[in-house]
Parts: C-alpha cells; structure tokens; sequence
C-alpha cells in the first residue's frame, strides 16, 4: 500500500503532471480531463475509471488505493480529472444499461467518444420529469445543468416514456437538438441548456432503463456526488494560505489563528473519509453518511477559500479572463487572480453537489430514521 | 488506515460499557456526587479489581502496559456515563508522572497502591498567576542539606480531599516563568506545613486549594531529575488532555443521541419537533462536531502511541482545541433542542454539558491550543 501512495505521488510530482497543472489554469478553455496528452496519460497507467470494478473495466482497486489516488489527484489539479463519461455516463450505463448500453462502455472506456449525461430539469420531482419520449419516437423537453455538454460527441438523455424512464443514446448534433452554454460564476462554462424539439430517436437508442422513482433518485445523487478525497483540494487550497501568511503578506495573529482552525478541521476532514474507506474496506456500517461528509468537505473548502481570497486583499479583484484576453500579465499575483476563480468555482461545486436535494436534509434523514448508514452514498463513493 | 480495535482492547472497551451502561445510572451516580467524598470508595475497589487501575501502567510497573488508545478506550466510555471516581487525577495524572519519572522504590511504594486502589493521589501544578502555563511557578523548593524545602501555593487541584499524596510542581531554580529549574515532588497529605481548602467543582468533582508553608521533604522525594521537570508535566498533561478529551467525546455522544431520541417524541404543533427543518440541522450539526471530535481523538491517540514528540503534541493541541468548540456547540444545542428540562438539575443534559464546559478550560482552553497548535 505504502509503495502504491508513493508511486502515485510521485508520478504526480513528476514534471508531465506540472505541466499538465499549468495547462489546466492556463485560459485555453481546455480542461485537464479534454486535454489529449491527459488522457493518453489515462489509457496508459489503467487509470480509466479509477473507482470503478474489474468488471465495468477500471482497475479493481481496494476503497484504499481508490482513496489515495482521488486524493492525490486533488492536492495536484483544481480541475476534474476525470472526463465525463466516466464520472456520469459510464456508471449509469453500468447500473441501468441494457444490452446495448453496455456495449457502449468499450467507446467509453477507449476514451474514444465524448459523453454528456443530460438528467436535471427545472424540477426534480420525478412526477414532474418533462422531457418525454412520446409514442411516435419524438423526444421534447429541456434539460438543465448538463455538465461538459458543449464538448459532446454523444447525449446520454434521461426520459420518461410512459411511466418507467429510459436511456436515450443520442448524438449531440441530432437536428431538433439545441445546447446553450451556462456561464458560471467563475466565467467557465461547464454547464449547459439543452432543449429537445421533437427529436427523432429509434428504439435501438434506448440504452437502458430506470425501473423506478427511486432509481431515478439514485441516479441524481450518483451524478452529483464527490468521490473521496476532496480533503486533497482543500490541503492545496491551505498550502497556498500558509505560503501567504508565512510571506509576510497577511501575516497576523488573525490570519495564523484562522490558518490553525483550518488546519485542525482538515485534519478532522482527513480522519473521517479514512474511517469511512477503512469501514467500507471491512464491510462494517460507515460510521459517517456520506452526504454529510460531502457537506463538511465542501463548507470548509469555501472557508480555505475565503482566507485565501482574504490574504490576498486587493488583489483577488482583477478578473482574470478579462486580463487573459489581452495577453497582459497578472495584476498584483497570479495566485490572487486564481484564488478568487477557485472560491467562484468552489461555490459553483456547492451549488451541483445539493442540485439532488439539500445535502443537510438528506443526512438529517439518514439520521433520524436510524437507518443503516450503509446507504446509496457510500456505495457510490466506495464502490 | 486501520480503525479496528484488537482484542484486548475490544474486551476492555466492552468491559468498561458494560459497567457504565449497567452499573452507573444516573440517579445512583447524583447520590454519590452530593455524598462527603464525592466518589464510591466501592466502585473504586471494582476498577482495581476489574484491572482497570493498572491499564496505563506498564508490567513491569504491575500494569498491564496499555497506551494510549487504551486509555482512549476507557475514558470515552467514562464520559458516556459522567464518572466521577478519580481516574484521571489518581491514574493518568499524578501516576502518570510516576510512570514517566519516578524511581523503582517509588513506583514500587506509590504506584503499587495506586494500581490496587488503597492509595489516591492528585497532581498539584496549576497557580493562580500562572493559567495554563505549566512553567509558571512561584512555589519554590530549596535544598536544605538532604531535604528540600517547599513554599507556595497550588490551585485547583483535582481530587486534592481525597488524595494520599500528591505530585507537586515546584521552581528549583530559574526565572519565574523558566521551563528549566521546575521538579516534581511527592508530598504525602499528612506532611507538616501542607494545608487544603477543599470544595466541589462546578461539574460535581472534588478540588482543593493547597499551601506549603515550609513542607519538607527528603531528597528521594524528587522526581525525576532535579530542573527537568517541565517536560514530564508536559508528557502527563498531554496524555490527561487524551482522556478528558475522550471523555469529552463520550459526553457529546449520549448528548446528541439523547436529543434525536428527544426531538423524535416531543410533539409540537401536532408533530414531533425532529420534522422541523431547522432543528433537523441542528442535529445534523452535533452529530458532525461530535465525529470531528471523535476522528481528531483517534488520531491524537495513534500519534501519542507512536512515541511523544512535537507530532504528537500537535495532534493533542488540535483534539483539544476541537473538542472545547464542539463540546461548547453540542452541549448548549442539547440545552435549548431539550428546552425547558435541558436546565433541570433532574436531567442528566445539562450535567453532560457542565462536564463538557469544565473539559474545555481543564489543561488549557481553545484559544490556548490554537496557539500551541500553530507554534508546534
């Protein structure tokens, strides 16, 4: 085990994974996962699925390596690692694909084609699900907050045809179909818009099928879901406040003090995802429900970053794109330009991780209910 | 990443809730807590007969060589029943030092007796001017040909009435606030010049206020080395920061637990109040402070087990300054989610939280290990 975390961390230490951490904050509007030299990386170290089982195709890890590298992968990139089709589409194939839908998986893990799952509408209750595959084989309805949707060779569309809900495979250029970017907070658009106006579709492009309401709600949490690890994003986020504080910039009893509360609630952070992966590894109950969990992770990832944002002062004003356009270089310190991206973004990342329903209330009653806390969350996060 | 227990400390873990959960209710622990001594001498017996005297304490001392996550283990579950027998004082306190520092004839003299329960003691280091600085000391100890000679005063000793002897900070040399020239001394309870003020502390235990008006000792009396005492407060503070903390960890599970159990019967509006959002929050809160609590004192203990050094007192300061502030948040939520029986004396609620807010100033407050923390 130890020499797996040191061969993982010191492949990301090489000089490759520098460069590819530069590439992902440079403004080329390419993300780490799209960038094709990333990829390849990808294909060659079977790191396709790094959470997914043998049989799906990924490498069969234990919750342990599974951990480490998640974790490793954050402390190293701001970016996803992860393309799409393999955080969303891949794994919903696998649970609900049919025959078909499951041989799409060889495209998917070749890397080959580019996926979007297009699942969340306005509303979420399943009743209220309007994008509908009518008889005549037409598909109408609109989708919102569709991840990656832009880049899409390939839709794999949620909808509900009669009472069940199924899986359409769709390619994204399919007259009838019209994707509108979702500018986000940060000035990056990851999100989409998209409207189905009578698309034509056949019975072969149904992929697969959600028997129930309460696949469906699986689904949304799966989608929405962070993987283990995220404590690896904050402890960068901190390395970058400490470096502050320690250069004299902000330094101040205010700011050490703030710094060490961060510090000790990252360690607490740390402690309980091992707990969680050592429970999952012996199959005993997880001793913390994993959307609280994902809650705690992502209210102290936005307290790093507002003490960053606030060692910065001044500086985490200018707006880096519009400086960027100009080819200018950075006002006051690169790092101040990023650091008020990452807070936007780690905002954004709040706002999609509760789009399945509020992460407190699905803990609460987690909770409450006494129910074993073996639920759908920690399968998805450990399986 | 391994969480598990072994067996040896599965049994004793088990041992040690089983007592709590049968033998320890909480109208029978009031009475003992309003009784002369404050503690049951015969429960005190049982802990020595069930061995649980001797789990810090190496075999070769007469122990049975637990560690840290041992002491974990019990104190937790102390915590889940609001002890008061002196443990802590008696056990990892004053014998800790004697553990850490003390010669054969005095582990074989004191410790001895600690371990099968005939003999109580209590670790005097605190002063008034001196908060939590272990190394501000005004009390004084000079040589005189083969004794030493002892003037001061000491605050806020724990199990001072009922302690045999005492384990005794004082400045054998140095500047007042030196951590060179402190030592430690026994001093038995019925030394001349040594006098008490004894009185109950706010969470039901027992403390004294001691003067040393010219105590004298013999020189086998000193603990460890004369001068380089500090470092073995310091050890025995930390690992009495482990168990009050685990204590701590303890209180805030029957706290939280209590109160779901609570919310989900009390009916307002014609509902029970656990449907109401925001008090479902608030849960969702204590649980969360009680399992950050919870994994920062797993950690505090595997570093302590790994041998002392500024890691490990870095992980101590970090459990510390966790549990003063979710102690502080799970206590006062129980209070008020209980409403108006959260107050009540006949309720254990507001008992579990007096231990919690005793447990954040004991060995040094938020503030004070926040520093410590980002000094180390």
């Amino acid at each position: 085990m130890r020499r797996f975390a040191k061969q993982s961390m010191a492949q990301f230490s090489s000089q490759l994974m520098q460069s590819f951490s530069l590439l992902a904050t440079k403004q080329t509007g390419i993300a780490l996962w799209d960038d094709p030299t990333w990829r390849s990386c990808l294909l060659e170290n079977n790191w396709v699925g790094a959470s997914w089982p043998l049989s799906w195709g990924g490498p069969g890890w234990t919750s342990e390596q599974k951990f480490r590298w998640y974790r490793a992968c954050h402390q190293s990139f701001e970016d996803y690692v992860e393309p799409p089709e393999i955080r969303d589409v891949g794994p919903c194939l696998q649970r609900w694909g049919n025959h078909r839908g499951r041989g799409l998986m060889a495209g998917i893990t070749s890397l080959d084609v580019r996926w979007s799952l297009a699942l969340f509408e306005g509303s979420f209750t399943p009743a209220d699900f309007a994008t509908k595959l009518a008889s005549s084989w037409r598909l109408s309805g609109s989708k919102t907050q569709v991840r990656f949707a832009l880049r899409a060779d390939r839709l794999l569309v949620v909808a509900k045809q009669g009472e069940k809900f199924v899986l359409l495979d769709i390619a994204s250029d399919t007259p009838g179909i019209e994707i509108a970017p979702m500018v986000g907070l940060a000035g990056d658009v990851t999100l989409a818009q998209i409207q189905f106006n009578d698309v034509l579709v056949t019975e072969e492009q149904i992929a697969g099928e959600l028997e129930s309401s309460e696949a469906l709600r699986q689904l949304c949490y799966q989608t929405v879901s962070l993987e283990l690890g995220r404590s690896g994003a904050i402890e960068r986020q901190l390395v970058a406040a400490r470096q502050q504080v320690e250069a004299g910039v902000a330094a101040s009893a205010e700011f050490s003090s703030r710094l060490a509360e961060l510090e000790i609630a990252l360690q607490a952070l740390v402690i309980m995802e091992k707990r969680v992966v050592a429970a999952s590894a012996t199959d005993v109950p997880s001793p913390i429900p994993w959307s609280l969990l994902q809650a705690q992770g992502l209210a102290l990832q936005l307290e790093v970053g507002e003490l960053v944002l606030d060692t910065f002062g001044y500086y985490a004003l200018p707006y880096p794109d519009e400086i960027s356009l100009h080819n200018e270089g950075p006002i006051g310190s690169s790092s101040g330009m990023t650091a008020s991206r990452s807070m936007l973004r780690a905002t954004e990342q709040v706002n999609y991780a509760n789009l399945a329903g509020d992460l407190y209330d699905i803990a609460a009653e987690e909770l409450l209910s006494g129910a074993d806390r073996v639920g759908m969350h920690e399968k998805i996060a450990t399986e | 990443m391994d969480f598990s227990f072994n067996e040896e400390q599965t049994l004793l873990e088990d041992s040690v809730a089983r007592f709590v959960q049968n033998d320890y209710g909480f109208e029978d622990r009031q009475k003992v807590v309003k009784s002369e001594d404050g503690f049951s001498t015969e429960k005190w017996q049982i802990f020595a007969e069930l061995g649980w005297l001797g789990v810090h304490f190496s075999e070769a001392d007469g122990g049975f060589g637990g560690g840290a996550v041992e002491s974990m283990l019990m104190l937790e579950n102390f915590g889940k029943g609001l002890v008061v027998e002196p443990y802590l004082a008696t056990v990892v306190l004053a014998g800790g030092a004697l553990k850490h520092a003390g010669t054969a004839e005095q582990k074989a003299q004191y410790l001895t007796a600690v371990i099968d329960g005939s003999k109580q003691a209590a670790l005097a280091y605190a002063e008034p001017q001196g908060r939590f600085n272990l190394a501000d000391l005004t009390t004084t100890a000079q040589k005189d040909g083969d004794n030493y000679v002892i003037n001061g005063y000491k605050a806020v000793v724990l199990n001072g009435p009922a302690a045999d002897f005492f384990v005794v900070t004082a400045r054998t040399s140095g500047a007042q606030r030196d951590e060179a020239g402190v030592s430690l001394f026994i001093v038995r309870n019925d030394a001349k010049g040594l006098s008490k003020r004894d009185y109950p502390t706010v969470d039901g235990l027992r403390a004294s206020e001691l003067t040393l008006d010219g105590v004298t000792v013999a020189e086998d009396a000193l603990v460890g080395a004369e001068g380089d005492g500090f470092k073995i407060v310091e050890r025995v503070v930390d690992d009495g920061i482990l168990a009050v903390g685990s204590e701590a960890v303890g209180c805030m599970e029957v706290l939280y637990k209590d109160t779901v159990e609570y919310c989900k019967t009390r009916e307002q509006f014609g509902q029970p109040i656990g449907k109401f959002q925001v008090l479902q929050h608030r849960m969702v809160d204590m649980f969360m402070e009680h399992e950050q609590s919870k994994s920062l004192m797993y950690m505090a203990a595997m570093r302590m087990d790994e041998g002392y050094s500024p890691e490990a007192q870095k992980a101590v300061s970090a459990f510390k300054v966790q549990v003063g502030k979710s102690g502080r948040f799970v206590g006062q939520n129980a209070v008020q989610l209980h409403g108006g029986m959260g107050m009540t004396d006949e309720l254990n609620i507001g008992h579990y939280f007096k231990r919690l807010t005793i447990i954040d100033t004991l060995f040094g407050n938020v503030d004070f290990h926040l520093k410590r923390f980002g000094r180390l």
